[in-house]
């Protein structure tokens, strides 16, 4: 006999209380609104035969690649991922192949952290409740009706009572409701655009197509490190031209991944030092006469006092500057050297390298431009380069790569997809601007009188201080009462990535009213108020992604919306139903629509080179399948193929149709084929860039290259700079994008965070010196905040001078006030510089071994879980 | 009927009435946040009446704790808490101490929606069930898991009337899997989990029901093979 069964036999009181708790809750009526249902047999049946499919899942990160990404899917549930194997690869047509963290993408979707259901700060009421509380507070799990009428109601208030002007954030509802204020400068590019715009006209921002760069003898790459910051084929493309013969120069703080990869010689330079350097070569080079007189003369303005530009100072030429003619202090390699670090012989080396290595490529990252001053550097890199003569040739180029994506690639766009149809809206508060993550980047026009917004390093104070420069207008008054991240969800986390986090939590916690959606609890929906759930891409429609000229990526929905997350579209048509706006004038079209729109306007070259055509064949039948308004067409590839498939990507050969050779036509006859500059030629001496710059109202830079300090560059490392005695933050900062993430998104990955511990690195003989040995954990303090990280000692770093990842996502103990993640911003000070330039890579810091408790592995923390 | 006579099927309807109740009181617990009706009844004494409480020890602690912490407990003062402590374990607040997922446990990557979930999902299609909140919410939810168990043994009470011997077994040999391959192979941790995180002695007192319940229930159903094989 059993015991159990028996047992149960004697168990009178359980089965008489059983009796009487099932009465009571079928009277009550509490069914289980979660739990199991009952389904017949068949239909179970059928989903228990469901063998699963692989889906081309989108990679969409501001990563710098595009890579193809695929998921199997099984009912919903994505078993495993695999990337390109749509075709065999070769270098001359390689196969996009994902990263770490694309091949992470299910991690990130399918985490634990993901937000699952809106949320609500507790403390937080209309107004703003206790707002010391953000970043503290416990959250409240509330149903969506409750969540979008309040931040209907809330939005409404805050517009009524202090006007759309004190709203900072906007996105397609707000510029229907009546637009908000903009953040704007620039952070990727650095102090790039500028330059660009009125020296090159743009011209330096394109360059040869990568089949070219094989004919190189020389490559040098400038802060650049493509095998971090460009996963993908860059990395793969230089290879070929390193295979083929070129030599690769690497300027950078530290032996990178990339110069460990490609390089044949590494020259040190201190972080906003680059200018000096380049000046310094510069010398040399006319010391020397090693500069190419015919192509300056012919092809620029400004170099000498001969070939200035109309109206200016013939003695503002920069031979003259370089030589010391005027301010009798020769730039000479020496004189480099005292600021940038590197040896005076390796200045006139490299010098002499690039002077008469013919055909080079001379090509930079944005990383040395993002400092303070950073044109400086731009203006520097610009002039030497052109000093050399390799402009429009076969296998030469001086050029700064036009993003991530197109590092190692130039040359004209292949394939691209079509428009998505949905009509653009503008800013009422900002004219010509959109809405979205880069609403206000590089915003151009300092001369305009009819904006409304600040520089990114600016808002913070602008929120704390109720003013903010309008550039020519001067400061003008503000009362920042909501700031709104409903948006598309790009991984925008300015909180986190913009300097002076500190100060950001401040101005954060003074404000009414802070609403985002998003996919985790990123750092600005952590300092939040009310969170909306957000879909990740895979929960949507699907897109046409591009990132290198040669390949598109068709991606579609691999699986519905996760616990109640929406999509963007939704939360607005929600909230516009709730603010008095009509949904279908927010959205005329539906996201299936958009899809197909981009998909039947794709457009691929013609194998002449020069023409268009339609990419994708639409049948009838199709557009009767996906339910959207068409025409049918004619195409290389049909639209069930495409989509099947994942990626269209232009077959390449080395005698191909598509190779260009940058400004070719310029430099053959510059009078007949002018660039869009003020003189039409390649300006060194521009005044208009100078004058532009002015207009900001935050910093100033002569016409011509010159080397200024920058505020916490190396000089303000020192006490006394002339007697060399260092001051209270002895070494130079500079921040690098991390392989563990896309800036900040993918942070909240264990394995990443696993494979990519966020180490702080310093040069051995510093560590040395401080006492202090790899694994420790250290304290590294700026003028701005203070972090603490593991520390990793090397070699391979210059002396002075360490790095951090940029991305971490801060994880602030508010006993210490010290960021635990070591997120660079922590780190990094709000200075106003040039076009709204974030300056991080001129940041000055102290480092000390940490006294309280040594850190955890970042794999072995708990990840940030809410609703 | 063969081997198996009408009078050892109908002794064990004791016991899969006691196991209904169980698992219908685990299920309510873990599925979602406590509702006043779940937790009025509860404190109405039916907590004292868990079955087999002298049978475990922590089972036996678990109840003794949950009770205790009834005794002075009112909807007017605590209810706010005692939620509050569910959602801050299991959904939010900032840092989630303990994931309610298997696939959190046993999944190497601790994602959800996760290979675990497919199998669990797939035994419940097995049984014609289906989650409610199919795709947006993973099936190897501990409440989820729980209410599999419950349906179940509730099956098997209705199949004892129907005298339905072939299905029974069948029933049986599921339930068994289900609780030695997925259930007992992470609530263990979960449990643990709990115990060290919650504020309530609820849960606390809950968490360690549940870890006494589901080794008696181990018991059980392998009685329950024995007895229902042909």
């Amino acid at each position: 006999m059993s015991n159990f069964i028996k047992k149960a036999m004697e168990q009178k009181l359980s089965r008489k209380a059983f009796l009487g708790w099932s009465a009571a809750l079928t009277t009550a009526a509490v069914v289980p609104s979660y739990g199991l249902k009952q389904i017949d047999s068949k239909a179970a049946a059928e989903q228990l035969e469901e063998e699963g499919k692989w889906v081309t899942a989108s990679c969409w990160h501001n990563c710098g690649g595009r890579c193809l990404n695929k998921a199997f899917v099984v009912g919903g549930i994505v078993t495993k991922q695999k990337t390109d194997d749509t075709h065999k690869d070769s270098p001359d047509y390689p196969q996009q192949r994902g990263c770490a963290r694309g091949r992470s993408q299910r991690h990130q979707v399918f985490g634990a952290d993901r937000i699952k259901y809106p949320m609500k700060r507790k403390h937080w009421e209309p107004g703003g409740g206790k707002k010391e509380l953000r970043g503290r507070d416990e959250w409240v799990r509330i149903s969506w009706d409750e969540a979008l009428d309040l931040v209907a109601e809330e939005l409404k208030r805050v517009k009524s009572k202090y006007g759309n002007e004190s709203i900072l954030g906007t996105s397609r509802l707000i510029n229907h409701y009546g637009g908000g204020l903009v953040r704007w400068g620039s952070s990727s590019s650095g102090a790039w655009g500028k330059p660009q715009e009125h020296m090159t006209g743009f011209f330096s921002w394109s360059a040869n197509d990568r089949m070219d760069w094989r004919n190189a003898k020389l490559i040098v790459m400038w802060g650049s490190n493509p095998a971090w910051s460009s996963a993908g084929s860059p990395t793969y493309n230089l290879l070929q031209a390193k295979k083929a013969g070129a030599k690769f120069i690497f300027v950078d703080p530290q032996i990178s991944p990339s110069m460990k990869t490609l390089g044949d010689q590494y020259i040190p330079c201190r972080p906003g030092t680059d200018a000096a350097l380049l000046i310094g070569m510069a010398y040399h080079m006319i010391e020397n006469n090693l500069q190419d007189q015919d192509f300056l003369n012919r092809c620029t303005v400004g170099f000498d006092k001969d070939h200035m530009p109309e109206g200016a100072d013939p003695n503002e030429n920069f031979k003259d500057y370089v030589l010391g003619t005027y301010d009798g202090i020769a730039k000479t390699p020496e004189w480099a050297s005292e600021i940038c670090g590197t040896n005076p012989a390796v200045i006139r080396d490299f010098a002499q390298q690039i002077a008469t290595t013919k055909p080079m490529i001379f090509t930079s990252s944005f990383a040395p431009a993002r400092t303070y001053r950073g044109q400086q550097f731009c203006q520097a890199f610009l002039t030497v380069g052109w000093m050399t003569g390799n402009v429009g040739k076969s296998g030469a180029g001086v050029w700064t790569n036009n993003y991530a994506s197109n590092q190692s690639y130039g040359g004209k766009t292949l394939v691209r997809g079509g428009g998505r149809g949905l009509p653009p809206v503008f800013n009422p508060l900002f004219p010509s601007v959109t809405y979205g993550a880069y609403d206000g980047y590089r915003f151009g026009k300092p001369k305009n009188t009819d904006f409304h917004g600040m520089a990114y390093t600016e808002t913070y104070d602008a929120i704390l201080n109720n003013e903010y420069h309008a550039t020519v207008r001067g400061k003008v008054p503000c009362d920042i009462r909501m700031i709104w991240l409903i948006r598309d969800g790009s991984g925008y986390n300015y909180l986190n990535q913009s300097s002076g986090i500190m100060k950001g939590i401040k101005a954060f916690r003074k404000v009414d009213a802070v609403f985002t959606n998003d996919i985790a609890l990123s750092t600005i929906s952590k300092y939040a108020d009310i969170v909306l759930p957000a879909t990740t891409e895979w929960e949507k429609e699907g897109m046409i992604k591009s990132g290198n000229p040669e390949a598109i990526i068709v991606t579609k929905k691999v699986i519905e919306p996760l616990f109640e997350a929406r999509t963007e579209e939704w939360m607005d048509r929600e909230l516009a139903k709730r603010i008095g706006l009509n949904p279908d004038e927010v959205y005329p079209i539906n996201e299936k629509q958009q899809l197909f729109n981009s998909l039947a306007g794709a457009q691929v070259i013609k194998a002449d080179g020069n023409d268009y055509e339609a990419l994708v064949t639409i049948t009838a039948k199709d557009i009767k399948n996906w339910g959207v308004d068409g025409k049918p067409q004619k195409g290389k590839i049909s639209l069930e193929e495409l989509v099947e498939k994942g990626s269209f990507q232009v077959p390449r050969s080395p005698n191909d149709n598509f190779t260009v050779i940058q400004g070719e036509a310029f430099v053959k006859d510059p009078i007949a084929n002018p660039l869009t500059t003020k003189s039409g030629k390649l300006e060194i001496h521009c005044q208009s860039l100078s004058d532009d710059i002015a207009a900001y109202g935050f910093t100033t830079i002569p016409p011509i290259a010159k080397y200024e300090p920058p505020v916490e560059g190396v000089e303000d490392t020192y006490k006394d700079w002339n007697k060399k005695i260092k001051g209270d933050y002895p070494f130079q900062l500079y921040t690098i994008h991390y392989a563990r993430r896309s800036h900040s998104v993918f942070d909240n990955v264990p394995q990443l965070r696993e494979a990519f511990p966020q180490e702080f690195v310093m040069n051995k003989r510093d560590a040395n010196e401080l006492g202090l040995k790899d694994g420790d954990t250290v304290l590294i303090e700026s003028r701005h905040g203070k972090v603490i990280r593991p520390l990793f000692v090397t070699e391979t770093m210059m002396p002075g001078v360490v790095t951090l990842g940029e991305g971490a996502w801060v994880e602030i103990d508010e006993e210490t006030g010290i960021d635990k993640a070591g997120a660079t911003n922590t780190l990094c000070g709000t200075h106003l510089s040039g076009q709204g330039e974030e300056p991080w890579n001129t940041t000055n810091v102290r480092v000390e071994k940490y006294k309280g408790k040594a850190l955890l592995p970042d794999a072995e923390w708990q990840q940030r879980i809410i609703f | 009927m063969n081997q198996l006579s009408v009078n050892d099927l109908t002794e064990t309807q004791d016991l899969l009435e006691l196991r209904t109740f169980a698992y219908d009181i685990l299920r309510r617990v873990f599925l979602a946040e406590p509702t006043k009706e779940v937790v009025t009844q509860l404190q109405n004494g039916i907590i004292d009446s868990f079955p087999f409480k002298d049978e475990n020890m922590k089972l036996n602690e678990g109840i003794e704790q949950v009770s205790n912490y009834l005794k002075t407990f009112t909807i007017d003062k605590n209810f706010e808490q005692l939620h509050w402590d569910y959602t801050r374990m299991f959904i939010g607040p900032y840092q989630v101490p303990v994931p309610i997922w298997e696939s959190a446990y046993v999944n190497k990557d601790g994602l959800l929606f996760q290979e675990e979930t497919l199998q669990v999902r797939r035994l419940y299609l097995k049984n014609n069930l289906l989650s409610m909140q199919f795709g947006r919410e993973a099936e190897d939810h501990l409440g989820l898991e729980l209410d599999f168990m419950y349906h179940l043994s509730n099956l098997l009470t209705d199949l004892v009337k129907e005298e339905n011997v072939e299905q029974l077994y069948k029933t049986v040999v599921d339930q068994n899997s289900f609780l030695k391959e997925h259930l007992l192979n992470w609530t263990p941790q979960f449990c643990e989990k709990v115990s060290i995180s919650a504020d309530t002695g609820f849960y606390k007192g809950m968490a360690k029901i549940l870890n006494g319940f589901l080794l008696i229930d181990k018991i059980c159903l392998e009685e329950l093979l024995a007895r229902t094989k042909q």
